[in-house]
């Protein structure tokens, strides 16, 4: 490892921590809305405190199976080859996000408050 | 020219060992969908020890063969856009920085990562995606630190077998 290497690595961990922080500052507490996206298109809107199953449908007919409890949205079961959305913990904070990439959905937490008063 | 194919298909099968090991790791829990890029060290260690154009050849052999073997083409599209974005970028840092192979390494790891969102982006067209950046980021300077510390040692002991099959060639 040369000099060199230390100044690159000190300045990717500051990119990450300002990065890091950022969404801190930006994202703080909990949102109140869980945003379905299908691609580039919004496919559907759910409040965090209602109890809800939805089925999402994907690109090329993929399914991913939503649930909203206890303030947390999750994606319980789905037809991708990789399963990873699967295995994504539940979401509940503003900007935090579930993809799919096979059905190319994504589920990402708003607040609705905060965007009305925009 | 036997020596010099068994010395590709050496780092091939390495590079084909590490990427089953990759699917073993439940990395993707974190990230979605996104490698460490473990194989990347063959990718490394070829552009150290042999020439670039050798290291290229053994990265793309190594993403086709993966690619078909573990996932499908909607999958290795990714694979193939992080390993031609860090190939480049990792060619480019070596001839114009004075970074080591270690951050040579950090630079295709971090690179690697980024290739891929970048293309995840563009293909579903949407930019909540980026909300990964930082954590891929986070994970591609720690892949990258870890390989290129591990080729460092490598191409210290390979080095002078691997260039003399080159060197034979001409
Ligand atoms: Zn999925």
């Amino acid at each position: 490892m040369k000099r060199q290497d230390l100044y690159l690595l000190s300045f990717l961990v500051v990119v990450i921590v300002i990065f890091l922080w950022g969404y801190q500052l930006l994202n703080h507490g909990a949102g109140d809305e869980v945003v379905v996206y299908v691609g580039e298109e919004e496919q559907a809107r759910f409040s965090l405190e209602e109890e809800t199953k939805f089925v999402i449908e994907g690109k090329e007919g993929g399914k991913n199976d939503l649930e909203i409890h206890d303030g947390q949205a999750d994606i319980t079961e789905a037809s991708c080859p990789d399963q990873i959305c699967v295995h994504q913990k539940p979401v509940s904070e503003i900007g935090e996000t579930i993809v799919c990439m096979p059905n190319q959905v994504i589920v990402t937490v708003e607040s609705a408050s905060q965007n009305r008063r925009e | 020219m036997s020596k010099r194919v068994a010395a590709y298909g050496m780092l091939v099968a390495l590079a084909f060992l590490l990427s089953y090991v990759e699917t073993l790791i439940p990395f993707s829990f974190v990230v979605p969908g996104i490698k460490l890029g473990l194989a990347n060290l063959v990718t490394v260690i070829a552009l150290y020890c042999l020439e670039e154009k050798s290291a290229l050849a053994v990265s793309m052999v190594r993403i086709f063969l993966v690619g078909f073997t573990f996932t499908n083409l909607s999958i290795m599209v990714y694979s193939l856009a992080g390993g031609l974005l860090s190939y480049i970028c990792m060619v480019i840092a070596r001839r114009v920085s004075r970074l080591s192979v270690v951050g040579v390494s950090v630079i295709g790891g971090v690179t690697h990562n980024l290739g891929q969102i970048l293309l995840a982006v563009v293909i579903v067209k949407n930019s909540a995606l980026l909300y990964y950046f930082p954590f891929l980021l986070g994970a591609g300077t720690v892949a990258g630190l870890m390989i290129g510390l591990l080729a460092g040692f490598v191409t210290v002991r390979v080095k002078p077998y691997l260039s003399l099959y080159e060197r034979q060639e001409r």
